[in-house]
């Protein structure tokens, strides 16, 4: 489950967006399909990458399975950065 | 005014006699302002008194600021062979800051302190890496990292109708979103002083050179009477410009995408980090509305011209803002 990190900005620059991290506090250039799942997510109620899918699926024109493929890579590195929170499961911690 | 009151105006410190500017040091202190700071320099060194009057020669000889920013104290070091190789000591606020330094090149150690203490102090301010220039109200934004020959390129705008704001700093208010004049003398370095000596013999006038520092032989070029005239007037973002300097080449102004401008001013500031998410708006915010250029030039005088020429084009806001 994931949930936006705090303090997040995003802004479009040119024909790309910039992020700032409130947890991090670093910057970062995203491409369309970052800021896509970004807003998806909510700050304080956590998402399935599943949901995000699912939201994103009309919009997109795609399935929710393809999409899903498409952001595997991507969450692993907007957590990395700071800009997504990940939920990690009860006891594993 | 009131009528029939006229004031004189105040001596600059090149009008002035030495001996009246090492008194100021040894006594109360030389104030110093360069726009968005004031400094306050204290010293019993009689040669950083010449040094001082030569490249800080358009700064006012009498001023006392309302507040001082910075209080630096460049102090004659005690030592049992002081008469073999007399060092220096630069105190800030009762710290010393540095290794002692030749007392020869008290100036340079006086100009590094006081620049590492405004990229360390001034986060009220996004501080760039950068030279700034303005026309027409506008400032012309030049970040780079040492080596590129933003220093030169400033110098040489300073000289030839631009009004230096510093060669620095781009001080950014964060707030208005303007940026304010951090204006001292431009510190060249080996074949740039060379350069600006040649670019304008009549104008560009320099302190002492200072051989065998870290950076090779150092410089100072003192900022002109107009530009510490106007030290306080602040200039809207206009354009950035990043330079290169190549041999041989054309001069050519290419634009640069807004989200490597971005890329650029960040990496480029010495406060990014600290200021958080104010700095990342304000850099968005530059990014977004004004173009960028890169510069790549071979020859000083046709880059001048280009730009001298192309200035109402540069800074024509970007579509869609």
């Amino acid at each position: 489950m994931y949930l936006r990190a705090p303090g997040l900005r995003v802004r479009p620059l040119g024909e790309g967006w910039v992020a700032y991290s409130g947890l991090s506090r670093e910057s970062h250039l995203l491409n369309d399909e970052s800021v896509a799942m970004l807003d998806e997510l909510d700050e304080c109620e956590p998402r399935s990458a599943r949901e995000v899918a699912e939201r994103l699926s009309g919009e997109a024109g795609m399935s929710v399975d393809e999409l899903l493929a498409i952001m595997t890579d991507a969450w692993p590195t907007l957590v990395e950065v700071g800009l997504v929170r990940e939920l990690p499961a009860a006891g594993t911690a | 005014m009131r009528s029939g009151m006229a004031s004189a105006p105040m001596p600059r410190l090149c009008e002035v006699a030495a001996s009246e500017v090492f008194q100021r040091l040894n006594g109360p202190g030389l104030d110093l302002c360069v726009g968005a700071l004031n400094v306050r320099v204290h010293s019993n060194v009689r040669s950083l008194a010449d040094q001082v009057q030569a490249a800080y020669g358009q700064f006012p000889a009498s001023h006392r600021a309302p507040w001082i920013d910075l209080h630096l104290n460049v102090v004659l070091r005690r030592q049992l062979h002081r008469w073999w190789k007399p060092q220096v000591d630069l105190w800030h606020d009762g710290r010393l800051l540095f290794e002692p330094f030749p007392a020869e090149a008290a100036l340079p150690l006086l100009e590094w302190g006081m620049n590492w203490l405004i990229a360390r102090t001034r986060n009220d301010l996004l501080l760039l890496h950068a030279a700034v220039v303005e026309r027409q109200g506008f400032a012309m934004v030049m970040p780079a990292l040492p080596g590129s020959g933003k220093s030169t390129l400033s110098a040489a705008l300073g000289l030839s109708g631009w009004r230096l704001m510093s060669d620095e700093f781009g001080a950014l208010d964060l707030g208005e979103r303007r940026f304010r004049a951090v204006l001292k003398p431009a510190a060249l370095k080996n074949e740039s002083i060379g350069v600006i000596r040649s670019f304008a013999p009549e104008r560009a006038r320099f302190g002492p050179s200072f051989p065998g520092t870290r950076k090779g032989t150092v410089a100072h070029l003192a900022a002109s009477a107009d530009a510490v005239d106007r030290v306080h007037e602040t200039a809207a973002p206009g354009c950035v410009l990043m330079p290169r300097w190549k041999a041989g080449s054309p001069t050519t102004i290419e634009p640069v995408a807004p989200t490597m401008t971005f890329s650029k001013l960040a990496f480029n500031a010495f406060n990014y980090a600290v200021t958080g998410a104010a700095g990342f708006e304000a850099v968005a915010h530059i990014s977004r509305s004004v173009k960028a250029w890169q510069l790549v030039y071979g020859d000083l005088d046709d880059a001048i011209r280009e730009l001298d020429v192309r200035w109402p084009g540069l800074i024509e806001p970007p579509t869609g803002v």
